[in-house]
Parts: C-alpha cells; structure tokens; sequence
C-alpha cells in the first residue's frame, strides 16, 4: 500500500509551485477545509491526514515509529517523493509546524519554505525558557484523555464493531470530527506535548513564517520571541485572533497572512 | 425582577456564554458560585481561564474545534479551576451559533461531579495499574499461569506458550492438571492442592508435559491465590525452564565419570612403563628412562584434553614425540602424510610407539649423527575398508642390528600397538638403516571407545615377547 492510499492523500488544485497542509493534535485535515480553496485557485494542493488521524489506514499506526515526530516527518517525505515535486511550501498546524520543519531539515530540496501555524517546539518550561506549562500540566492533559475516553469509547463503539449492514452508522461517524482511536491519541498526545524540538528548529535554513495568535493559551509570546530569535530565517506575524486553531476560527485572516508570505518570498 | 420560571440563576447546574474570541459573556450565579467568583468580575474573562491548565489543553485542541466545526460537544469531563487554583470536576456540555461557518457564540452547562469524577481518577488508576500488570506479566521470561478454584487455566502468558508449546488459546479454559500434569504425578496432585490452599508457597524442580508429549525439566513456584474475602480462588504458578541447567549438570557428572576413568587408565599404563622399564634399566637409568616415557605419555595428554578428549590428529601426535629428542622442524627429521583423526586409545598408542623409535634413533640410530636422516609418512589406502600405514625409515645412521634385548620399547612398537589397534608391525634391520612398518583397519582407529582395559597393557603381554 503506498503512503499516498495510506495517509489518504488528496491532491486538488492547479499551479505551478506546490503547497502541502498538515493538521496538527486531535483533528485531521478537515481542519483545512475553509481556506484549501483559496490555494487550489493558484497552487495545486496537497492535504493529507497523519497516521493515526481522519481517514489514515490507522492500523498502520506502530507506536514505534511514530514514537517521535520523525516518523510522520518520514511519512511527509515518502508522500512528496511519491508525487515527485520539488520546492515546496510546506503549512504545519501546531506539532505538525515541527514535522515540517524536522523533514526541511533533512531533505532542503523538498521543501523550499514552511509555514508554521501556532508553532511551540516545546511546550514545557524549562530554565529561562518559558513553554508555558508545567511537565505536570501536560501529563493532566493525558489524565483528561483517559477520562473522556470512556465516553468515546461508546460513541466509538459501532465503528469498532464494524457494521457494514448499517452504513448510515458509518456516514455519522465520518462527519462527527475529531473522532480518533483513543490508544492513539493518548500516544500522539504524548509525542506533541511531551517532546522538546528547541534544537531541530533553531536548524530550519528555509524561510519560514511563524503565525501565532494574539490570545492562544498553549504558545504564550515568550515562545514567539524565542522562535523568532533562534530560527536563523523566521519571520513572525501575530494574527489579531484567539484560540490556537486560526485556520479554523478566522480562515480568511490566516489565508491572507500565508498568501502575503509566500508572495513576499517568491519576490525575492 | 427576572421570572423565577426562566432566571438562569436558580437552575442547579453552571450555565454560561462564550463570544466567538473565547471571552465569557454570561455565567450564571450557580456556576459563579462554584468558582467563587464575585458577581461582578474586574476583568474580562476568558473561558479558557477557568479551565485547569490540562483543561485549557483540551479545549483548544479538541472542544474548540468540534464547536467551529460541528457544533456541539457533551458528556466531556475535564476541571474547572477557581481563582485560588483549587479545582473542581464538571461534565460540560457546548454548542455553539455558527453564523455564515464561524462561530458567534457558544452556549455552556456545567454539572459539577466531583465524586463520580473521583470515581472515574480512581477507574483510571485502577486501569493504568492493571494495564502496567498485565504488560509485566506479557513480557516476563517466566511462564506465568493462573488457575481458578475449578482447575480451570485462566491466564496463560506468553512465555508459558513458549515453554508448554500450548498458545493462550488452546490453554485458557483447559484443566490444568489434565493439560500439564504427568500422570505418575496426579496422584499426588490433590494432595498439594490442600498444601497450597492452606497458604504452602510449594518451590521445586520437576517435570511438565509439553504439548508435544515429551517432558521438560522447570522450577515452579505456586502460590494460592485468595480472593477478597480472603477464601482461595485458585492459584498461580511461574515455571522456568531448567532444562539447559539441567543438561549442564548431566555434563558435568558425565565429565567425571570420564575423568574418573582415563585417570584409571593412565595409572594403568604408568604400571606397565614402570614394570617393562624396571626389567631392563636400575637405579639411576631407570628413573631417567622412565622420566622420559612418562614425558612422551604426558605431551600425547595434552594434544588429547587440548582435543577435549575426543580425537587428535596424527601428524601433531607424532611431531610432539620428538619435541623432547630433537627440534622435530629439523631437516633430519621429514614428517608427511594426509590428515588422519585417531581415536584417544590409538592417540596413546601410537604416541608411545613412535617415542620409542625416536628414542631409538637419538641414543642409536639415523638421529645419533648429524647426517642422518628420519623419514615418518604414512598413508590411507582406498577401497572399501581402507587401511592406514606408518611407515618409520631411517638412512645415514650408523650400521644396524638387531636387538639383543627386548624391553619396553619393542613392545610398545609390537605387541601392545597390535593388540590396541589390531594391526601388524614389522621390523626390518637393514643394512642401510632401520624400517619400521605398521599396518591397521583405519575405522577402529577413529571410532570413540568407551572403555579399555589393560587387556594387551599387562602381564599377558608377556606372552608376546619374542
């Protein structure tokens, strides 16, 4: 099975310069779904659902290797190799902003700048450095995981059952988001918030943009100022926005900001 | 003065709106009262501010999105936080006004559930425990199986499926008894039952029945399992497989008994070296000769134990037997011949044999002159039963005869290395130097004898003596 059927790889739109969108914690690529269009009039475009996420053949899903972000990062690389482009812009939705930057890193011909929405590379304080929460606070965060996966687990429960006699059950399920494999999202919750990627990013040579939200509770400013001051080619813009989801909750104001940088990049 | 019937403020549940930028617009007093927050809040709130820090986590990652995209989201159990950091549990339930697919408001009740949400903490400590137990128990390298009150195998682990051959499947809900215990054993199986029911942690070595018949050597413990009225509810029992220890020590007695035997062995060959030396050397003499012998028998020893007792290689047996005589890389001295593997009483036999040739031909013979010169080659003959053959010339010695007297030395070049190896020897003492042939069945040369006896080594060789 190739890695474009297995992250359930779409591709749309029309263009010269290749962009590819990766969804980050808890939902999949239905994330993007109210600024794709606005791309797809000038680039052609690339979404695809993390392994373990959407419509991703989630029994491929090896805690192994996907025990860290180089995992997807291989997962991102194999699907662009499969397409065979090249210079790509490269948009990455929280944890999945340090995949992309972990695969620019590797493979510079790949990706030619990225696009991090809502960027922390480490979510934990740690000395002068202020990630914004505490390990404890995190690891509440999997607390509340094993809780509201006992009400999942119910709503899980016909898909787990399989019926293929009852497809309404399955048309349901497709359109109620967000729902995931607890296992996994307990896994990936661990890889995002517990893991520390201040060294990976401070080697990202590519013009990079940095979008953060004004009131996003998960990347405080001190975060913004330590990305900008330790990624040699970043470049940040604070969204007038709250929450940690803009491409969700203000899709235009974060399609203007990503459309604005890579014209200014492409100019130069 | 709201209307009683619809003033939020005396529903028993938190009630609450959100703008579409995350800021509480209305919480009612119920709600307000469970955070201790004032009536009328100094500053503008955030919904996320009265989350635990977990919580805000979880919002933004999951809630917020399912609202701006679904709309709705209930039954989520997660904390509410209090402005003097203490917390509270809380099932909430969302849905919010989308207005042209963004979100203007979010609509919010809240019902506190601190004792089930204690409940639930402590469900999920439970789990995680269970969850941790029972991976110990899958990769432990002991065969861990419990069984109930009824015999019925109930837990069988992977190194159980290894040990037994017997997966998980075909174990769990069979009679322990019957699938394990041999049948000699059963008897008194019952018996061992009480022990262990009675609180006897039973530790030993035995034998189980693995699933294709043949029985293995394991340690066991076994334990009584009591339930939680303290009544016995079946047992556990961890096996470990033995049955390389056990090999080991199946080695090791083998060992002995081998050393036990050679060392007989040798004494009896030492008896004889003595006895033959004896008649022919005294004082002095013979304690040099007899040195010398035991010298030849001691480097054959060594090519043996470094063999670890089992075969040597001729061309290594015969070159050490000058090692004591002369440099055996000498150009006196040629060696040659195919690659031939003896068994440990031909290794004795023939050692001791070409010893004595050599000793013979240092004190006497083609080595007593610097010219002369020792040919040692030997060969394999073919056909079905292939023969080998020694052949001992000497050229360039002194002129030679034949022995006045026969001492131990002819007889360990004759008599004894015939009745060892059933072969033949001949002697030629001719004028341009000695010859010395032997000639045996190769087979029983390098198959491993069990025992020897001094048959051929004691006083019946006597009758050999020519």
């Amino acid at each position: 099975m190739s890695k474009l059927e297995q992250c359930a790889v779409k591709v749309t739109g029309s263009g010269e310069t290749v962009i590819v969108f990766l969804h980050g914690y808890g939902c999949d690529s239905g994330m993007w779904r109210k600024m794709l269009p606005a791309f797809e009039a000038e680039f052609r475009v690339i979404a695809y659902d993390l392994m373990g996420y959407g419509r991703s053949d989630t029994a491929q899903y090896d805690a192994l290797r996907y025990a860290t972000l180089e995992g997807h990062a291989d997962d991102l690389i194999a699907i662009l190799d499969e397409l065979q482009v090249k210079n790509v812009i490269a948009v990455g939705h929280s944890v999945s902003a340090m995949t992309i930057g972990l695969a620019a890193r590797r493979r510079p011909d790949l990706i030619a700048r990225l696009v991090m929405v809502c960027p922390s590379p480490s979510y934990a304080n740690d000395g002068d450095y202020l990630g914004g929460f505490d390990k404890s606070d995190l690891l509440g965060l999997l607390d509340i995981l094993d809780v509201n996966y006992l009400g999942w687990a119910r709503d899980m429960a016909p898909q787990i059952m399989g019926v293929p006699d009852r497809p309404e059950l399955g048309a349901e399920l497709s359109d109620s988001f967000c729902q995931t494999d607890p296992d996994i999202a307990k896994h990936f919750a661990k890889v995002t918030f517990l893991s520390d990627h201040r060294a990976d990013v401070k080697a990202i040579a590519q013009p990079t943009l940095v979008l953060q939200c004004r009131d996003d509770v998960l990347v405080p400013p001190s975060v913004w100022s330590w990305l900008t001051a330790n990624m040699p080619d970043a470049q940040l813009v604070v969204l007038e926005a709250s929450g940690h989801c803009p491409h969700v909750s203000y899709p235009e104001a974060t399609t203007k900001a990503v459309m604005a940088f890579i014209h200014s990049t492409a100019a130069a | 003065m709201t209307d009683p019937k619809i003033d939020p403020d005396l529903w028993p549940c938190g009630l609450m709106v959100m703008d579409g930028a995350g800021h509480v617009q209305q919480i009612n007093a119920t709600l307000r009262r469970w955070l201790g927050l004032s009536d009328a809040p100094a500053a503008p709130l955030r919904f996320v501010d009265l989350l635990s820090r977990a919580g805000r986590i979880y919002f933004e990652t999951h809630l917020r999105p399912l609202l701006a995209t679904q709309g709705h989201f209930s039954e989520v159990s997660i904390e509410m936080e209090r402005p003097d950091g203490s917390r509270f549990g809380v099932f909430l339930n969302g849905k919010a006004r989308l207005v042209d697919g963004a979100m203007a408001e979010a609509h919010f009740c809240v019902f506190q559930n601190e004792q089930r949400q204690r409940f639930e903490r402590e469900l999920v400590a439970k789990r995680r425990e269970s969850d941790e137990f029972r991976s110990l128990v899958r990769s432990s390298p002991q065969a861990i199986v419990s069984v109930d009150f009824n015999l019925i195998i109930r837990a069988w682990n992977p190194a159980a499926e290894k040990l037994f051959g017997y997966s998980e499947a075909e174990a769990v809900g069979q009679r322990f008894d019957m699938l394990l215990i041999p049948s000699e054993e059963s008897a008194k199986f019952p018996q061992k039952l009480l022990r262990l029911a009675a609180g006897e942690v039973l530790r030993s070595e035995t034998e189980r029945r693995h699933k294709d018949g043949h029985l293995l050597p394991v340690e066991r413990s076994i334990a009584a399992i009591s339930d939680k009225s303290q009544e016995y509810a079946g047992f556990v029992a961890v096996y470990s497989d033995i049955s390389a220890r056990k090999a080991a020590d199946a080695q090791i007695k083998t060992l002995l008994h081998e050393i036990n035997h050679r060392s007989k062995n040798l004494l009896t060959i030492v008896q004889v070296i003595a006895r033959q030396t004896g008649r022919l050397y005294q004082g002095a003499e013979f304690l040099s000769v007899f040195n010398k012998r035991l010298a030849s028998l001691a480097a054959n020893q060594d090519i043996l134990i470094k063999n670890r007792g089992e075969n040597a290689e001729l061309e290594r047996i015969v070159t050490t037997q000058f090692a004591h005589l002369i440099d055996p890389k000498t150009p006196q001295v040629r060696i040659s011949g195919p690659k031939v593997v003896l068994n440990e009483k031909t290794s004795q036999a023939i050692g001791m044999a070409i010893f004595e040739l050599a000793t013979n031909a240092v004190k006497y013979g083609a080595l007593s002159q610097g010219k002369g010169i020792v040919t040692l080659t030997w060969e394999v003959s073919g056909g079905q039963r292939p023969e080998l053959t020694i052949t001992w010339a000497e050229a360039g010695g002194p002129q030679v005869a034949a022995p006045t007297r026969r001492g131990f030395g002819s007889q360990a070049t004759g008599p004894i290395l015939e009745s060892y190896t059933s072969g033949k020897t001949t002697r030629d003492y001719a004028a341009g130097g000695f010859r010395w042939v032997f000639t045996a069945p190769l087979e029983p040369l390098a198959q491993r004898e069990e025992n020897w006896t001094d048959a051929g080594l004691g006083e019946d060789t006597e009758a050999h003596r020519a």
